[in-house]
């Protein structure tokens, strides 16, 4: 037996070990070539440290089987009747009343205090006054939040929450008193919404796409009728998209640190276009090399492209990204989008790019190439959306840097 | 790097076991050599530049006691003494100008008004370890407890080797010494220690640092925590260091195991003591053990004519046990604490009493001693200690709040098995499983594999959790 034990254990750990190297090459590999590459930049020990650091952080992020244990880890929790687990990373997730999952600390309170930010309204103020000045049409969209109108909801006395209702709501004010179009889909929700909170993924921080799809529905009503843009109020219809509906398919940011033994994972639409759709998609990536992607096809196949058995919100079109450009074959009306967003614009941005002749989606925590008033000249854009949730505002600078290249984060 | 680590666990610890029993197998030599790479690979993984220290530490060590023991051959003593003398002095140096110069001149400055400043040195992973075993090394050449060793690579691992390196047992050397060239590596002592290192993952990763969520929690905002929260927080750092150092000691035992070495042992339920006496000779065992040997004893101990020397000696000894842990006056206080407690125990004799009732209430006195002692520790400031007591008295506060009905109810599991887990189990298992040998290796073999994948589950899931004793 011992030597069986001894066996078992010395395989457990060489496996391990084998499989998360050959599994995760690419991580080790790229991390290490990245401390090669800047090595003139640093001292011979920093240079050392920084390579420990980046094989123990590819160790950690590529382990093998990372998710598997991840949810015995959740099993386990749930077995023993925990609300609040510790995540992956250290983060704090908890299940409120309506097993719904949520970012927090242990705190004594929720904090409704959340405001706005002065230096926020003005760039976006300054930004919309450039746009208009050329005649391009702008508008400023508040995506929803999770965490908004917490006081409707029943959560440990302990857990410590942000509630983002007041931010969305003084900047939906501010902004309208510079003469900003806004666009409040956080209020407007609320406003139409049975239950709120029944809006947004259970695993995930962000809205359901069911919702999104409502989000996008509003976004081109105003375009339209609040800012007279030359777009197909048709397309806007429920009837001309279909809803598959994939169950248990998704597994949301909060829902991945705690796994799916804690808490199941959401189920996940795909509305996709009745009518006939040909979109041509592009956009740059690569560590060693930037290469170009692009594809041509219709809805389906550009925006779902292979879609695996478990599907991510980013499954829209792209997860975030410096820069995406769709070009609709089906459409010549002219009308040239520029959607500056965070990731809940993600499944909006496909079906606007059905909505518009030319889209280009940029996010401008990773776009550091071109300030955006410069985009706008140099692409002939004939609307800008900016759209982001409450939780963006002000605490990003490089979000609201549209008048020069920010260097990111 | 940490035991309770992926890349210790799925990285470092294979290879290290590939080397030592593939490549290196048939040479003693090369396995040691190999050895004191991987430890010196292991230490420098937590900061290249403090390298350099602990190879200084090797070399002046190693030529010291060479110098010692050629003295002795030639019978100089007082050269042998000076040249003992100088090692001393270079150990404790090293310490004092990286642990404890930053503490000094702070308390300088404020008591005689001056302005002394000095950058800010950082403190080098496990530097009151390795001085302290460089120490023993040198004092059991000089007491001729141990060979000098001729080859400095061998000096070296002993001094670093990384089951040991970061955070004890201090491996005294009298006790290692003859392990370096004729230590037997065996299934039996492989699969004990592989039993030994799971046990202590175990520890530390399912419950030390579960624990920890609440005592760090409760320390970091006792000012306005309620009566029984201060206590859930008091009692779960209690344990949470208990599972924390005994289980990172239990890795280190494991792990010598399974390259032939055998260390002793640390800890040996320290919670059950009746004494605090009691409760020295079952906590950190070699810190302890060393103080013992190389302090205490030394001092005269307890043999000498006056009982005011018996105090002095065991004042001194806990004066310097306080000060090892840490440049802090909580630190010192908290030594102070022990001195008080166990000289008050030698003047009542309460520790060595057999009667029932006294031994009862010598168990619940020294857990408070020990659960008040901890707050001490594991506070920022004496002030702070100070009013975190309070709380424990409920001092102007509430008696019980929300965020502690929560805790309990959410850590009821943790904190039940935490408390059992302080009992002997293991031995109690061994003892009424010795008939039923089949069935006891079949059920040690599952249990350990279901710890093993829970601890990886945990460590998993857990980005960074150093262990307590890493500041030391």
């Amino acid at each position: 037996m011992k030597k069986i034990g001894i066996t078992v254990f010395c395989l457990y750990l060489v496996l391990g070990m084998i499989l998360t190297v050959s599994f995760g090459y690419y991580s080790f590999g790229t991390g290490v070539l990245d401390v090669f590459k800047s090595f003139s930049d640093y001292s011979v020990t920093d240079s050392i440290d920084r390579l420990f650091s980046s094989v123990e952080g590819s160790m950690k992020s590529d382990f093998w089987k990372n998710g598997e244990y991840i949810n015995l880890y959740g099993g386990i929790q749930k077995a023993v009747g925990r609300k609040v687990v510790i995540g992956s990373n250290g983060t704090t997730v908890f299940k409120n009343q309506e097993n719904s999952l949520y970012f927090g600390n242990v705190s004594s309170k929720i904090d409704y205090s959340s405001g706005t930010s002065e230096k926020v309204i003005e760039r976006v103020a300054d930004f919309s006054a450039f746009c208009q000045n050329r005649n391009v049409k702008f508008s400023y969209v508040i995506a929803p939040c999770k965490s908004a109108y917490l006081d409707e909801l029943e959560f440990p006395a302990v857990i410590g929450l942000t509630d983002y209702t007041g931010s969305a709501d003084k900047t939906e004010e501010a902004l309208t008193a510079k003469n900003v179009p806004v666009l409040n889909l956080q209020r407007m929700l609320h406003d139409e919404s049975s239950n709120y909170a029944s809006d947004f993924f259970s695993t995930d921080h962000h809205w359901k796409i069911e919702t999104a799809f409502w989000g996008f529905q509003r976004i081109g009503e105003f375009l339209r009728n609040d800012l007279g843009c030359r777009l197909d109020s048709s397309l806007l219809s429920s009837d001309n998209y279909s809803v598959k509906k994939l169950k248990n398919a998704m597994m949301g940011s909060e829902g991945a640190r705690v796994g799916k033994w804690y808490h199941p994972k959401d189920d996940y639409a795909l509305i996709s276009p009745l009518y006939d759709t040909a979109l041509y998609r592009k956009f740059e990536d690569g560590y060693l090399e930037t290469r170009s992607y692009e594809k041509t096809g219709n809805f389906d196949e550009v925006v779902f492209g292979e879609l695996g058995k478990n599907v991510s919100y980013g499954s829209y079109i792209s997860f975030d990204r410096d820069c995406i450009y769709v070009d609709n074959l089906n459409n010549n009306s002219g009308e040239k989008i520029l959607l500056i967003k965070d990731s809940f614009a993600i499944p909006v941005s496909a079906w606007l790019s059905c909505f518009s002749d030319e889209l280009w989606i940029v996010d401008l925590r990773y776009q550091q190439k071109e300030s955006m008033y410069d985009f706008i000249e140099n692409h002939g854009i004939d609307t800008v959306i900016v759209m982001y949730n409450p939780q963006s505002f002000g605490s990003l600078d490089s979000m609201y840097c549209f008048d020069s290249v920010s260097k990111g984060n | 790097m940490v035991f309770s680590s992926l890349i210790f666990l799925f990285a470092f610890l294979p290879c290290c076991l590939i080397g030592y029993y593939g490549i290196f197998r048939k040479s003693r030599k090369w396995q040691n050599y190999f050895l004191l790479i991987c430890s010196l690979l292991f230490y420098s993984w937590g900061g290249v530049k403090y390298t350099g220290l602990i190879l200084l530490s090797i070399l002046i060590n190693w030529l010291m006691a060479l110098l010692i023991d050629n003295s002795g051959k030639k019978e100089k003593k007082n050269e042998q003494l000076a040249w003992l003398t100088i090692a001393v002095i270079f150990n404790i140096a090293l310490l004092f100008v990286f642990k404890y110069v930053n503490f000094t001149v702070d308390n300088l400055n404020a008591l005689f008004h001056l302005d002394i400043q000095i950058k800010e040195i950082a403190l080098p992973i496990g530097i009151s370890f390795f001085t302290f075993q460089g120490m023993s090394y040198v004092i059991d050449v000089f007491r001729k407890h141990g060979e000098a060793l001729k080859n400095p690579l061998e000096v070296g691992l002993y001094i670093s080797f990384f089951p040991q390196l970061i955070a004890g047992p201090i491996v005294r050397y009298e006790t290692v010494a003859d392990q370096i060239h004729n230590r037997r590596e065996t299934v039996d002592l492989f699969s004990n220690g592989i039993g030994r290192f799971i046990i202590g993952l175990g520890k530390k990763a399912i419950l030390a640092n579960t624990l920890a969520v609440i005592s760090d929690q409760v320390f970091s905002q006792y000012y306005t925590a309620s009566g029984l929260s201060a206590w859930l927080g008091a009692i779960a750092y209690t344990l949470q260091i208990y599972f924390d150092f005994s289980g990172y000691s239990d890795m280190a035992i494991g792990l010598g195991k399974m390259f032939g070495f055998t260390f002793e042992e640390n800890f040996d339920h320290p919670y059950l003591s009746s004494s605090i006496t009691e409760f020295w000779r079952r906590w950190h065992i070699s810190m302890g053990t060393w103080f013992r040997d190389y302090v205490y004893f030394p001092l005269g101990g307890s043999r000498v004519s006056s009982k005011a020397r018996v105090i002095f000696n065991l004042f001194v000894v806990w004066m310097l046990t306080g000060i090892w842990h840490g440049a802090n006056w909580t630190f010192i206080l908290w030594g102070m604490l022990q001195f008080l407690v166990i000289f008050l125990e030698r003047m009542t004799k309460i520790n060595k009493s057999t009667s029932k009732g006294l031994r009862c209430f010598g168990h619940i006195y020294s857990l408070l001693v020990v659960i008040f002692g901890w707050v001490l520790f594991n506070s920022a400031s004496v002030l702070s200690a100070w009013d975190y007591i309070k709380s424990m008295f409920f001092v102007g506060i509430p008696l019980a709040d929300d965020y502690f009905f929560f805790a309990i109810k959410e850590n009821a599991v943790v904190l039940v098995l935490s408390v059992l887990c302080c009992f002997p189990l293991i031995p109690w298992l061994q003892k009424n499983n010795r008939k039923e040998k089949q069935w006891y290796g079949i059920g040690r073999f599952v249990v350990l594999s279901l710890i093993m994948v829970v601890a990886v589950a945990y460590v998993v899931k857990g980005a960074f959790n150093p262990f307590i004793y890493f500041n030391f």
